[in-house]
């Protein structure tokens, strides 16, 4: 399937953007929902009112967007189906989600019907279908503050609705696939909401990849709106292969009622840019979150992690473990904020980051941070940056493994932890293999 | 005792003198040593002319001042987690003389018997109670001999240790090498202001191969009632050399001034160590937090030379407002900075303290053991920064910062920022928070101990590692200071 | 033939010479302990021999086999056929012991021109010795070491060691840690891979372990060289006398 691509010209000012949101406003979803028309407008204004986030901001400290002002990234109209094929995540699925561009691509995904209070469908659909219910989903997450989610509240394409009523549960994992086209300096922006009932489960994963060998240098948005009700229980794995010339910017923002567990797990290989953030806050007591997340840059690859808790609620616990291998001349980026408010009393909350670098010119930035208004707790942090363990090396040399497989042992290992802690056997193997490609590419490849 | 007071008539004088004066420059030729408050270009050129100092310093004063004016342009900096009222620098006393023996007490009866209690707390001997309550100098004779034995002994080892105004004058060529070459004129806000109208403050030069023989503790306590606001210390260890320097007092110390912003600058060059402890218990400011000091503070060490070493202790009590953060630029090969703290904050204080670490050359390693307690209502913050350049191979840094937090309505917070450039460094930072646990004070308790008893033993435990890095007649006062600190924060 | 020999070996570690001017024959076949006080220089040896960085070789020779071991990197020597099992292993997180024993089993087999073992043989050949060793399966799939007791640690050693096959085996206080139980195992774990064409230098502080693995030969290391050798019944005599007796003398070997 092929469709011409036509990306907007475009300068870089703000005025640039409102030029494309009129162009591209009559194929938006949603289009004459009232509501939804207010909603992209206010969240244009707010966009063009704060500007594209910059250094000065203590939250983008470390991490420059000064790419996305170099390229004119209009949103793109049309998108062109890529090819080859990168991989796209564990052959079982319950349902899959194709998107390129942000458009749905209805040829390569498959969406069966998986039984009564389960929906998985495109926002689109269901803005036609259940407007009212996504008015409810949008609203709420309305709140989601920073420019670049106004951004995407604007002009969102499209995205995945996935909704389980209370009870139910999904044995597989539902399977999003935001795939890059040839589309030279396009945007895309999505927006995904997963909403679970009182004690319904399920696992999502989300990847954003480009056909393999692509050169393209495309900005891609994402927003992702959680809300878990009592005891429900969601396992989030989010996974950004994009090609070395994208940028890409993602966020969660999940709020976790009494009971329920949200296991979140990030990882970036790819990307000239790429920041992931995730926002989570508890709206009630005994909630948990598992944050876990790994980066492997090499090249000139920035790789940005940012993670906000919120303890506003007694007897929550957090559990964050990042890890970031870089070579090159890549940059890591971990920045994780822990905020206990004084009533969290009983809050446990532990955070861990370990950075291990390669080569002479890799940079490693960590940043975890504490915000602490409540006695009766528990809380810690621990960041370390290093090279490879000598001792480990040498263990692995003096049983005959040669100094280059040692090394790629260790780095494996020292990622294949992280992913074995966070557990869950579909999801593990299917990390593992991303975490296998970027090794092969590494250490094959041309890379400075 | 109602005698004509000469100095309140000079006082109006110089007020009607100076105020049409200030059109044209300079004010001369004054009895009195006050000046009205305000700042200015002229005010500078009285102290400085006041001190009766050389040209190219009051250039560098002044030098400041400008570059100052401008950052008043861009505000106040804000990025600190505390919050106060602005400051008006128009209504700031910037020279004060030191207070005449008149208005000075007599003897201890005349003295706050409030501050006497402290004393007793803090089991301060009564004749250095009578030095620290600004008991007029002539009463307390053996003080004087005290310190000029000192003073004598030191200088035949040619060590030079003198008020920072005296060294001007006798060292002119040592202040002028080394004055802002550590922290430079433009290098913060406060700094920069403190470049500008800096009053006095301690210099310290300790010669090739010299091993201090006593600690710059006792001798400073003595002098510690006349530490000004805008305090300016430099120290110098030659190669091979070793100071231990205490600055500060527990006893509670009042001031009229609000804000004090010192500036301390130590360089230590080959195989040299420098140790400087700081002791600080600025008046915190009534239960409402009305009328504290605060205490904005630049300090900076440089190890220079090959092996050198600074080490930053720091007990931190007192004032409404605490921003300081030590830190140790490690310039060259083999360098050791260490930096280790207790802060304590109750009622409304607010600390936002930490260090920097900035590794920029091979082999160097750094310590970091902060401890937070915050208690009542405070705020108390960790800030640090350990940073590794490309060229320091083999970088070592270990950081710990451990937050205590007593009772419901105090906050503890933990911002570091890690930043590596080099693989060969290994970087590990820990950090923890939590409240006292309810079986150790139970345990205390089922021991017979009260809760703020129980309360003090427990967060000395806490404080342990870095209460042993003070000078030893300083631990145990501290140590007291800290079960003080907290008085009223449990029960 | 001499499997090893050790000719005036002098070895630094930090700038401080540990090794001063050890002599050291070990013929094929024969088992070999040294014995000596804390700081004598035996986990240097262990390291010198297994090519660690950190340890600075000032003057003498080894030769393996008839060649130059000193030239060869430390993967090198592995691959040559020597095994040192560590007094401490170290944890590796995140690498299953199956996979790096099978990558260490198969780049000695590709350094010797033979065909590497596929995921089946590998697991045959595992189970066989797991069950020797009176070690539990799922044991494969466990990230090395971590969080194994030192007794497990010290199983793992020989595990690897009877996979790899290998014609020295240096063993550095295998015995430290160790309760009666795990000693036994340990022990027979050694000596069931006693042969002619093999040779195993075991470093111990004590005589304990030598009850169990009977060596051929006991060298005294003090001070950085070998100032006594002798039979077996040297043991006995260290036993009575401690290594005091023995420190200040200086032999030939």
């Amino acid at each position: 399937m092929t469709m011409t691509v036509t990306p907007t010209e475009t300068t870089t000012t703000g005025d640039a953007h409102l030029e494309a949101f009129d162009a591209l406003a009559p194929e938006l979803p949603g289009r004459g929902l009232e509501w939804l028309d207010t909603l992209r407008h206010d969240a244009l204004r707010r966009f063009e009112d704060a500007g594209i986030p910059h250094r000065g901001l203590e939250d983008w400290k470390f991490t420059s967007l000064g790419a996305l002002d170099k390229h004119a990234f209009a949103p793109v109209r049309t998108a062109t189906a890529a090819d080859p094929r990168p991989e796209f995540g564990p052959v079982d699925c319950a349902a899959r989600l194709v998107f390129v561009d942000g458009r749905f691509d209805a040829q390569e995904s498959d969406l069966p019907d998986l039984g009564p209070g389960i929906t998985v469908n495109t926002l689109a659909a269901a803005l036609q279908e259940t407007p009212e219910l996504i008015k409810g989903l949008l609203s709420r997450a309305g709140g989601a503050a920073g420019a670049l989610s106004d951004l995407n509240a604007a002009f969102m394409a499209d995205g995945a609705v996935v909704r389980l009523d209370a009870g139910a549960k999904l044995d597989q994992p539902v399977s999003l696939v935001f795939l890059g086209s040839n589309a030279e300096d396009g945007a895309s922006h999505v927006r995904n909401l997963i909403t679970l009932g009182a004690g319904a489960e399920a696992q999502v994963i989300e990847s954003h990849v480009d056909p393999n060998g692509s050169q393209t240098a495309a900005f891609s948005n994402a927003v992702t709106d959680v809300g878990l009700a009592e005891t429900a229980a969601l396992t989030h794995i989010r996974v950004q292969e994009l090609g070395p010339n994208a940028v890409h910017t993602a966020r969660a923002v999940v709020e976790i009622a009494q009971d329920a567990r949200y296991e979140s797990f990030a990882l970036a290989t790819g990307a000239a840019l790429s920041r992931q953030e995730s926002d989570v806050t508890f709206t009630s007591l005994n909630g948990s979150a598992r944050l876990f997340g790994a980066y492997l840059g090499r090249g000139h690859q920035h790789l940005d992690h940012t993670t906000r808790v919120d303890h506003a609620h007694p007897g929550c616990t957090t559990e964050e473990l990042f890890k970031g291998v870089l070579d090159d001349r890549a940059h890591g980026v971990f920045q994780g904020l822990v905020r206990v408010a004084p009533k969290a009393i009983g809050t446990d909350a532990r955070q861990k980051n370990q950075a291990l670098l390669l080569s002479d010119h890799a940079v490693a930035d960590t940043k975890p941070e504490l915000e602490i208004l409540a006695d009766d707790v528990k809380c810690a942090h621990g960041a370390t940056v290093g090279d490879l363990d000598t001792d480990g090396l040498f263990y692995l040399m003096a049983r005959g493994i040669s100094k280059a497989e040692a090394r790629r042992l260790l780095i494996g290992g020292f990622i294949g932890d992280v992913i074995d802690r966070f557990g869950g056997d579909a999801v593990v193997q299917f990390l593992k293999d991303c975490v296998v490609r970027w090794q092969d590419q590494t250490d094959g490849g041309d890379h400075v | 005792m109602s005698t004509p007071d000469p100095m309140r008539d000079t006082m109006d004088e110089v007020r009607t003198l100076t105020e049409a004066d200030y059109k044209f420059g300079f004010v001369t030729n004054l009895n009195a040593d006050t000046i009205p408050k305000g700042l200015s270009e002229d005010v500078i050129r009285l102290i400085s002319s006041k001190k009766d100092e050389p040209a190219w310093l009051l250039e560098w004063r002044l030098e400041s001042y400008a570059k100052w004016l401008d950052m008043q342009d861009q505000g106040e900096p804000t990025w600190a987690k505390i919050s106060h009222p602005p400051i008006d620098f128009q209504d700031i006393r910037y020279y004060s003389a030191p207070k005449s023996d008149d208005d000075k007490p007599k003897s201890l009866d005349e003295v706050d018997p409030e501050i006497l209690e402290t004393y007793e707390k803090l089991g301060i001997p009564l004749k250095e109670q009578e030095v620290l309550a600004g008991v007029a100098v002539d009463a307390v004779f053996d003080s004087i001999s005290v310190a000029t034995t000192y003073k004598a002994k030191l200088a035949e080892l040619g060590i030079i240790f003198c008020s920072f105004s005296e060294a001007v004058h006798d060292h002119p060529e040592l202040v002028r090498k080394y004055l802002g070459a550590v922290v430079p004129q433009a290098d913060n806000f406060y700094a920069c202001l403190n470049s500008a109208v800096f009053s006095d403050g301690s210099f310290v030069f300790i010669p090739e191969g010299m091993r201090c023989p006593m600690e710059l503790s006792t001798y400073f306590r003595i002098n510690a009632a006349e530490t000004g606001q805008f305090e300016r210390t430099l120290i110098v260890a030659a190669p091979g050399s070793y100071v231990s320097y205490l600055e500060g007092c527990t006893a509670p110390m009042r001031d009229e001034n609000q804000l004090h912003a010192a500036v301390v600058e130590l360089i230590a060059l080959e195989d040299a160590e420098i140790k400087y402890s700081t002791v600080q218990n600025w008046y915190p400011g009534d239960a409402e937090g009305i009328g504290g000091i605060y205490n904005f503070v630049t300090k900076r060490g440089a190890c220079r030379g090959r092996n050198a070493k600074i080490s930053w202790t720091q007990v931190e009590t007192g004032s409404a407002i605490t921003w300081k953060y030590p830190s140790v630029i490690l310039e060259a090969e083999g360098a050791v900075g260490e930096f280790y703290s207790v802060a304590v904050t109750n009622n409304l204080q607010q600390a936002d303290t930490g260090t920097k670490m900035i590794h920029l050359a091979p082999n160097t390693s750094s310590t970091i053991i902060s401890k937070g307690i915050s208690a009542g209502r405070s705020q108390n913050t960790y800030r640090g920064l350990v940073r590794v350049n490309p060229k320091a191979d083999n970088a070592r840094n270990y950081t710990q910062c451990d937050s205590l937090l007593i009772g419901e309505e105090c906050g503890g917070h933990t911002v570091p920022y890690i930043q590596v450039r080099n693989r060969t460094a290994k970087v590990e930072h820990e950090a923890t928070a939590s409240k006292i646990s309810d079986d150790q004070m139970f345990y205390c308790q089922s021991r017979g101990l009260e809760a703020e008893d129980a309360v003090s033993l427990i967060v000395n435990g806490f404080c342990k590692e870095v209460m042993q890095k003070l000078p030893m007649e300083f631990a145990v006062e501290a140590q007291k200071l800290l079960g003080i600190s907290l008085e009223g924060s449990v029960g | 033939m001499n499997i090893l020999e050790i000719r005036n070996l002098h070895a630094k570690v930090d700038g401080t010479d540990i090794l001063k001017g050890l002599n050291l024959t070990l013929p094929a076949g024969e088992v070999h302990a040294i014995m000596g006080p804390n700081g004598s220089g035996k986990s240097t040896l262990s390291y010198v021999l297994a090519g660690r960085d950190g340890y600075e070789v000032t003057d003498g020779d080894v030769i393996y086999r008839g060649k130059d071991l000193l030239a060869l990197a430390p993967d090198q020597r592995a691959q040559a056929g020597i095994f040192l099992a560590f007094q401490y292993p170290v944890e590796i997180p995140g690498v299953a012991n199956a996979v790096f024993l099978k990558a260490a089993v198969n780049a000695q087999l590709r350094a010797r021109g033979e065909p590497e073992l596929d995921a089946m043989d590998f697991l045959k050949r595992a189970k066989g010795h797991l069950a020797e060793l009176d070690m539990d399966q799922d044991f494969l799939s466990r990230p090395i070491n971590v969080g194994f007791s030192g007794g497990e640690k010290k199983r793992n050693e020989v595990f690897q060691m009877a996979m790899l096959v290998p014609t020295l085996a240096v063993l550095d206080e295998t015995d430290s840690g160790l309760d009666i139980d795990a000693l036994r195992i340990v022990a027979n774990g050694v000596n069931r891979l006693r042969a002619t064409n093999r040779s195993m230098l075991v470093i111990t502080h004590y005589q304990r372990l030598l009850e169990h693995i009977v060596p051929d030969r006991i060298h005294v290391l003090a001070d950085g060289c070998i100032v006594r050798s002798g039979g077996k019944e040297l043991a006995l005599e260290l036993e009575e006398k401690g290594y005091a007796a023995f420190t200040g003398e200086k032999s030939a070997a």
